[in-house]
């Protein structure tokens, strides 16, 4: 799983937009608006870590459950792959 | 058919296919100025025919009038620090105070009432206006496109405000944090999102607007009230 080419996560007055740049405008002209989490999520696919690393991550990072995390990761990846972000 | 204007402080040499696109935007026209100028824009007939697919036009002349917009709003984009701004503007007082909306919500009715209801109010441009940051300030500007209702003026002004307009019964002002205002400016502007730079130099442009304007959210009716209670909201005079 990888975040396609032509999506940029910014940070613009303190929140995290995703936008999309070069021919990936003709199919995402809007933006979204990623929580820290989701922004953590974001960040590691784009790293090419895999779900279950994600999950450790965000377990660390917010001292969640596991099987929490996973549930979490996996959720979020659900909402890109609908908006077409990740392949 | 050559002529110079000077549109949002540019100076920019056309050389028009169509004599009715250069009557169009005969108010902006420097009429026996033959200096250097910012940009010059050529038009093939070509350019039009793809213009006028890209925009699903049926007018030639219209094609072109949308590809000069889209070449000049590219320009200024790139190299003037500014952005064409979906909107209908006012100039009250010296101050621009920008009305956005999606089409068909009513900015331009909204735009009317302030020029029906008080008398300091003209309506700078309906439709298309630059906005550019020059020397720190917001300077709105007329442009040749001012919408079917063809209302406007070639002049500018400093932004006092930006109100995105919504429909109620009732008339109310609310200001908006740069959070707010964000997505609500970014959809207004015309993207030209080709590589992270060009997107970086966009946010960043919107972020110094949001910094330097105030920006609301009006909730109004088609009644003169709605045009006091905004004045009252943002200006605070009436």
């Amino acid at each position: 799983m990888k975040i396609k080419e032509g999506f940029v996560l910014r940070e613009v007055l303190g929140d995290y937009l995703v936008v999309a740049v070069g021919d990936r405008v003709k199919e995402f002209n809007g933006m979204l608006t990623l929580n820290a989490t989701s922004k953590l999520i974001f960040e590691g696919i784009k790293k090419g870590l895999e779900i279950d690393q994600i999950a450790d991550l965000l377990a660390c990072e917010y001292e969640i459950s596991k099987d929490k995390a996973v549930s979490d990761v996996n959720s979020v990846v659900e909402t890109f792959k609908k908006l077409n972000i990740v392949e | 058919m050559k002529v110079c204007y000077k549109i949002a402080d540019v100076l920019i040499e056309i050389n028009h296919l169509f004599d009715s696109v250069a009557r169009y935007m005969e108010n902006f026209a420097l009429k026996g100025y033959n200096g250097v100028c910012d940009l010059t824009i050529s038009v093939y007939r070509a350019d039009v025919e793809r213009a006028m697919a890209l925009y699903e036009t049926n007018s030639p002349d219209h094609g072109e009038c949308l590809l000069i917009l889209a070449k000049i709003a590219e320009f200024i984009y790139k190299n003037k620090n500014g952005a064409l701004f979906h909107s209908s503007v006012i100039k009250v007082k010296n101050k621009a105070i920008m009305f956005s909306a999606p089409s068909g919500t009513g900015k331009s009715t909204h735009a009317r009432l302030w020029v029906d209801s008080f008398d300091d109010v003209i309506c700078l441009n309906d439709d298309k206006p630059f906005i550019r940051n020059v020397l720190s300030l917001p300077i709105c500007y007329g442009s040749p496109w001012q919408g079917k209702h063809r209302k406007g003026v070639n002049d500018s002004a400093v932004i006092e405000a930006i109100c995105f307009i919504e429909r109620a019964n009732e008339p109310k002002v609310e200001r908006l944090s740069a959070k707010q205002a964000l997505p609500l400016i970014l959809n207004q502007m015309v993207r030209y999102y080709e590589n992270e730079n060009s997107a970086d130099q966009q946010l960043e442009f919107a972020v110094q607007l949001i910094n330097s304007v105030k920006v609301y959210k009006i909730y109004v009716n088609m009644e003169r009230e709605s045009a006091i209670a905004v004045r009252r909201g943002v200006l605070g005079d009436v």
